[in-house]
């Protein structure tokens, strides 16, 4: 007994930080689309980081609740309310039982996480709750929340010393028109002359067809100067994919662990997150950065952010 | 020619190393070298992950724990005392039972009508060989065994199926393999096995590994059928 699903929003689903270590055996990483809102909402409330949260999408859930708790959610603003009255988000709230919390759509972003001072309890594979549903592993029966499930939920140690503050005015905001930071990828040398300048230049539509797996774009075709079949490569969370038809991919954290389209560019790990939030017809652009760049961006955001 | 001239590193992005072969590296089964060489990587470094494909391997690691010009000399020291032995391991060898028949091979016929085969002729081809692993990866387990027999070597579907029942068995150039989970594919559906090749319960999961030989066996409708109750 915890907290019992009323409507299930679009696509709900219990997520933690993934399962690393086992792409040679074909499984994504898996876990929250956007780890940095995952993490944030764990690190305050107290929470080992790696802890199972709800990851909402588009829509949120009306979810009921058996016990009492604290939660706190973050990422995507959803408008959310207990029993009607509105709260803030990234700030603790105590909810009793019987207490209702509804979250509506959101505008700008794509995804939204609630993690509660309980743990989750639900399905494991490979040391992970994250839920893949292209081969329905972890969550509630590897699904997203249906109504009328309960999930339970066990009480845990909360570590109350924090050892870092962080400032919430340092947290990006989301927009609908988006930058990611990209490096070139193995294969950028086969765009055409033109592609090669435009891929930077032009900017691109989120497709319907995009879930957790890719973001499809819509926009200016690339031209690939090599149309051979290659034979398949690693890819990589972030790698931007071109298949011939010349409309790109960008891997998301479902994403297959190879794949046989040129590896065109290579979103920084740093704009990870980012992936996560973009939301069909947002715009989407690519700014050049360089490996060592990406390195350098990866190391300050430490320093603000203890994870 | 030192392992240091057969292989190339280069960087994929701030925290993945590409290691790829030089083309004039001679290996008869490059393949083969790639998944002992991955194997290897992935025992003795540690906490970095190592995936191979055919033809490279991907080393990721994170770049805030080790710096990156680190990585590569612990990469080009392991390149250096590297043995590829062409015979490096027992293999187990699988028998996956396979119904190569129309309901169930939703491609059957157009490769019968394409290589002018009988059903049998291709359930024959197809189960006549004993296929080694080349790489695992798309979905988790999935195997891309090879090498196909050339009498049966089709190009890919130009639109991938949606949804594809568990235990599909597909063909793909020269290569074949088992859509243990169902789901989004484009490969050509010759048959389909009762066998279950993924226990997520399990200790160990994945019904096939890189060590694993398989065999396919081919079972008529009503033996498919008896193995499934």
């Amino acid at each position: 007994m915890g907290i019992e699903v009323i409507s299930s929003g679009l696509q709900t689903t219990i997520q933690d930080l993934g399962r690393k270590g086992w792409s040679h055996m074909g499984v994504p990483e898996s876990g929250s689309a956007d780890k940095f809102s995952s993490k944030l909402a764990n690190f305050l409330l107290n929470k080992e980081l790696n802890s199972p949260v709800i990851e909402c999408t588009l829509t949120g859930p009306v979810l009921k609740f058996l016990k009492s708790f604290s939660l706190i959610i973050t990422g995507a603003d959803m408008k959310p309310k207990i029993n009607d009255k509105s709260f803030k988000m990234n700030t603790t709230i105590r909810v009793k039982i019987n207490d209702v919390l509804s979250m509506s759509n959101c505008s700008v972003g794509c995804r939204t996480y609630i993690a509660f001072s309980e743990n989750l309890i639900s399905e494991r594979f490979l040391n992970s709750a994250s839920t893949y549903l292209p081969a329905k592993l972890g969550g509630i029966n590897g699904l997203p929340l249906q109504v009328g499930d309960v999930i339970s939920t066990e009480p845990v140690n909360l570590d109350a010393a924090k050892t870092k503050k962080i400032d919430l005015n340092t947290i990006s905001s989301f927009t609908n028109d988006w930058e990611l930071r990209a490096m070139e990828g193995p294969e950028f040398k086969f765009l055409s002359t033109r592609s090669k300048k435009h891929i930077l230049l032009s900017s691109y539509t989120v497709s319907n067809d995009s879930n957790r797996m890719g973001n499809r774009l819509d926009g200016e075709r690339i031209e690939l100067t090599n149309k051979d079949q290659m034979i398949s490569c690693p890819m990589n969370i972030g790698t931007v994919q071109c298949p011939l038809g010349g409309l790109p991919i960008i891997l998301g954290c479902d994403s297959q662990t190879l794949g046989g389209y040129p590896r065109i560019l290579q979103i920084a790990e740093i704009d990870f997150p980012l992936i996560g939030q973009l939301r069909p017809q947002d715009r989407v652009s690519f700014k050049k950065i360089s490996i060592e760049k990406a390195r350098t961006e990866l190391k300050n955001h430490t320093k603000l952010f203890p994870f | 020619m030192s392992n240091l001239d057969r292989f190339n590193l280069s960087d994929f992005s701030e925290n993945v190393l590409l290691i790829e072969m030089n083309k004039n590296a001679k290996y008869s089964d490059r393949t083969a070298v790639f998944l002992s060489l991955s194997e290897y990587l992935r025992k003795t470094l540690d906490s970095m992950e190592v995936v191979s494909a055919e033809e490279s391997i991907a080393v990721k690691y994170n770049s805030l724990d080790i710096p990156s010009t680190k990585v590569k000399n612990l990469i080009l020291d392991k390149l250096k005392v590297f043995r590829y032995q062409e015979v490096s391991k027992e293999k187990s060898l699988l028998r996956i039972p396979v119904c190569y028949s129309k309901e169930f091979g939703l491609d059957i016929k157009d490769v019968a009508s394409k290589h002018s085969l009988s059903n049998q002729e291709i359930a024959d081809l197809h189960s006549g060989t004993v296929y080694e692993v080349k790489m695992i990866g798309f979905t988790p387990g999935f195997a891309y065994l090879g090498d196909l027999a050339k009498e049966l070597i089709m190009p890919r579907l130009l639109k991938p199926r949606i949804n594809l029942l568990p235990g599909s068995v597909g063909i793909s150039g020269n290569r074949t393999g088992v859509y243990t989970l169902g789901g989004p594919g484009g490969w050509r559906i010759i048959g389909r096995t009762p066998l279950k090749l993924f226990h997520p319960d399990k200790q160990n999961p994945f019904g096939i590994s890189p060590d694993t030989q398989v065999k396919f066996t081919p079972i008529s409708k009503q033996e498919y059928e008896s193995y499934t109750k």
